[in-house]
């Protein structure tokens, strides 16, 4: 049998422990000679730089991760900026609305190609940052900076697996682990997810959220009462607004997933209509061609992550919504990534 | 197809039974209970016959890792192994133990149960005749003999693949009396079986017992399952069941063609039933969603030296039946009338038909499943075939 060349993970550990000790003892501050498997956490010191947070922007962007510190002070003041956003977030046009990133973060570079450079264009995330792909931290620290350094430029939301049971089962625990060798990064970032705004309303024409309506939801000032600072909860509106799914079948129906519900044509139009809404705008399942119309275009599902898991072979999307509320699809499809070697990356699993 | 590929072709034998452990442990499949005696032991020997020590280093490591590192650490002593306490693995079996992904799991148990059930059809549709057959092509250690030769009296199983692999699986065997005697077997005393390299390299891969037999052999090599001593024991006149699960979908088309034709032309009365990938539709590229599936796929595989040569080729349910419609559904050939019948669907359809209601209530509480489009997604490019042909 072929040993492949996948780090296990206790050599993954082995080698940041390794990398940490010797940091300290040259006190070294740049790692690049140690390209190994896994990007070196780095220990430079933010504040030395000439600009904390764009240092931190610097380095995320070229995929390397903040070190411990500084994702728990990145993560306090990404806090005092999203605490004070509203559960119904209002957000202007022109805006580009975007769906699941999930960790792979060198297709989210590629929609910000796309898209257009933050912050000459405006974004909205509707969640989804972790899990599944290899780059969570990257990708949610990245957005968190950006978020931080644009509080006005940029929303983000929260989506269901911004919460602490699922990230344990969908990776992003084990990757804080893998990348930190504990698991405080893990408690810090899910510690934050709690205050993301969970909805937004663009113009006061586009609600957008990560899944879907509830039943327990008929107005937009309901969601506006909701309290939301706390773990997803298993059942209830929260719960529903970022689990459930359109439907062909109309009304109510229990979900496949085991969470949230799944509502028909019927309850879009009734729910927009009260709310005098043209479009309910969400993320949260994969579609092939990156967006895809349901409820006779009262609802749009946008998926921002080409080749989902690297094994799915989708387009993604993002929405353009102009000053004129005009709407235009971007697709896309996974980024060209220069100078990452293929062994570095996991084969997905398929059923051999 | 060289050495190498050979041997990344075997290790996903390893792949799915770390997946079948995997459901295993979450709940799944709670019959499949021998498994965990079954892997340690596999583990033993897959170590002992490495000739390197360092080589064997490595590889325990990474096997360890494979199995999730539930098993108590020194797998190089077989007294400890045959004495591990499985109540005592389960117990430390918890919500971080990284086992494989939901979505694997779902789609594990789908595999697993629904060729199980299909196999249970067959023996229970036959049950009052005298003799009945299963063949298991690139079987790999695939545990269901263990737990369905004890329940049909007139059934012979028969393994076939590598030989590396059946030696090792005959090695395991023999080693449990667990279990050997759900085989029909006597466990041998460890001072009877070899535990150092050369011992293993020059051990017997064959293993008979009245209703068990391991067939070392290359599939692509219809010589070396004709000319093979073993081949005696299969009864060309019985009904027969023909299993390939992910096997032939390894062969070049040719190869794998030749092999259906093969039993076709041999057995009289059998049927073929076959789970493999479809790669989705070619036809009509660019831009076709529907077939980039396969074409991920078949890059990813590559990285990890695997090839499906037929992916695409039959990349289609209709293009699979026209396929086994060509090489199965030959009514009449020198004289001889056949009743012929083939079906195939593909895995999203079983499970929504074929799977009891029960039992997806059943696993749907054992843990959270988010992604039903992706399940969908991955389930749609997987088939079931059942091909049957029988001498009127």
């Amino acid at each position: 049998m072929d040993l492949d060349s996948d780090v296990q993970m206790e050599d993954a550990i082995d080698q940041h422990q390794q990398l940490q000790s010797q940091q300290s003892v040259n006190n070294s501050t740049t790692n690049s000679s140690l390209v190994l498997n896994e990007v070196p956490i780095s220990t430079v010191d933010p504040k030395t730089q000439r600009n904390t947070l764009d240092g931190w922007i610097e380095q995320l962007s070229k995929c390397q991760p903040l070190s411990e510190e500084s994702v728990k002070e990145l993560c306090e003041m990404a806090m005092e900026v999203v605490k004070n956003e509203q559960n119904v977030q209002p957000v202007q046009v022109p805006v580009t609305i975007c769906g699941d990133i999930h960790g792979q973060f060198h297709d989210l570079m590629e929609l910000f190609k796309i898209g257009g450079p933050c912050p000459d264009t405006n974004y909205l995330f509707m969640g989804d940052y972790v899990d599944r792909g290899y780059y969570s931290v990257e990708t949610v620290s990245y957005l968190v900076a950006m978020k931080i350094r644009y509080p006005k430029r940029i929303t983000i939301l929260r989506g269901n697996h911004e919460s602490r049971q699922i990230t344990q089962v969908y990776g992003f625990y084990d990757e804080c682990f893998r990348k930190y060798g504990s698991s405080n990064v893990w408690k810090t970032f899910t510690d934050l997810f709690d205050y993301f705004p969970i909805t937004a309303l663009v113009d006061n024409s586009i609600f957008c959220l990560h899944g879907g309506l509830s039943p327990m939801i008929e107005t937009i000032d309901q969601v506006r009462e909701l309290n939301r600072f706390q773990e997803v909860p298993h059942e209830g509106p929260m719960c529903d607004l970022l689990w459930s799914d359109p439907d062909d079948r109309g009304g109510w129906g229990i979900s496949p997933r085991g969470a949230g519900f799944t509502f028909g044509q019927d309850i879009s139009e009734q729910f927009n209509h009260t709310n005098n809404l043209s479009l309910t705008a969400r993320a949260h399942q994969l579609v092939m061609e990156g967006y895809s119309w349901s409820h006779q275009d009262l609802v749009v599902t946008i998926f921002s992550a080409p080749n989902y898991c690297y094994r799915c072979g989708n387009q993604a999307a993002i929405m353009e919504v102009d000053e004129n509320h005009n709407r235009d699809f971007l697709q896309y499809d996974p980024s060209v990534r220069p100078g990452e070697p293929t062994v570095s990356r996991k084969t997905p699993d398929y059923f051999l | 197809m060289s050495i190498d590929i050979d041997d990344a072709v075997r290790q996903t034998d390893f792949d799915a039974l770390s997946s079948r452990l995997s459901c295993y442990l979450k709940g799944y499949t709670p019959q499949d209970n021998l498994i965990l005696d079954l892997i340690p032991l596999i583990i033993y020997y897959q170590l002992i016959s490495c000739q390197s020590e360092f080589k064997r280093f490595a590889l325990s490591r990474k096997l360890k890792s494979l199995f999730f590192n539930i098993f108590p650490s020194n797998l190089l002593d077989i007294n400890k192994i045959l004495n591990f306490n499985n109540n005592e693995i389960l117990s430390k079996i918890n919500k971080f133990t990284p086992l494989k992904s939901p979505m694997i799991n779902r789609g594990t148990y789908l595999r697993t149960t629904s060729i199980t059930k299909n196999i249970l059809n067959f023996c229970n549709k036959n049950k009052n005749l005298n003799k009945i057959q299963i063949i298991s092509l690139g079987s790999g250690n695939d545990t269901r003999p263990f737990y369905i030769l004890p329940k049909f009296e007139n059934l012979s199983y028969f393994e076939l693949d590598f030989q590396f692999t059946t030696k090792l699986k005959k090695l395991a065997i023999l080693s449990s009396s667990k279990l050997s005697n759900t085989l029909n077997l006597n466990s041998l005393s460890l001072s009877n079986l070899p535990h150092t390299f050369e011992n293993i390299l020059s051990f017997n891969p064959s293993l008979n017992s009245s209703n068990y037999h391991l067939i070392p052999c290359d599939l692509r090599k219809l010589n070396s399952i004709l000319n093979n001593d073993q081949f005696k024991y299969i009864d060309p006149f019985v009904p027969t069941l023909i299993i390939s699960e992910c096997c032939i979908c390894y062969l070049s088309k040719d190869d794998s063609n030749n092999l259906i034709s093969f039993w076709r032309n041999h057995l009289n009365n059998a049927e073929f039933l076959i789970y493999e990938p479809i790669g989705g539709d070619s036809s009509n590229i660019p831009n076709n969603s529907n077939s980039n599936y396969g074409e991920v796929m078949i890059k990813n595989l590559i990285c990890r030296g695997i090839e499906m040569p037929t992916l695409i080729t039959y990349g289609t349910i209709n293009l699979q039946i026209e396929r086994f419609n060509k090489l199965i559904n030959i009514k009449n050939e020198n004289n001889k009338f056949f009743d012929c019948k083939i079906w195939c669907k593909d895995m999203k359809w079983v499970y929504d038909n074929q799977i009891d209601i029960n039992d997806i209530d059943r696993i749907s509480r054992l843990e959270m499943l988010d992604e039903m489009e992706e399940l969908n997604l991955i389930n749609s490019h997987y088939c079931m075939i059942i091909a049957s042909w029988k001498l009127l």
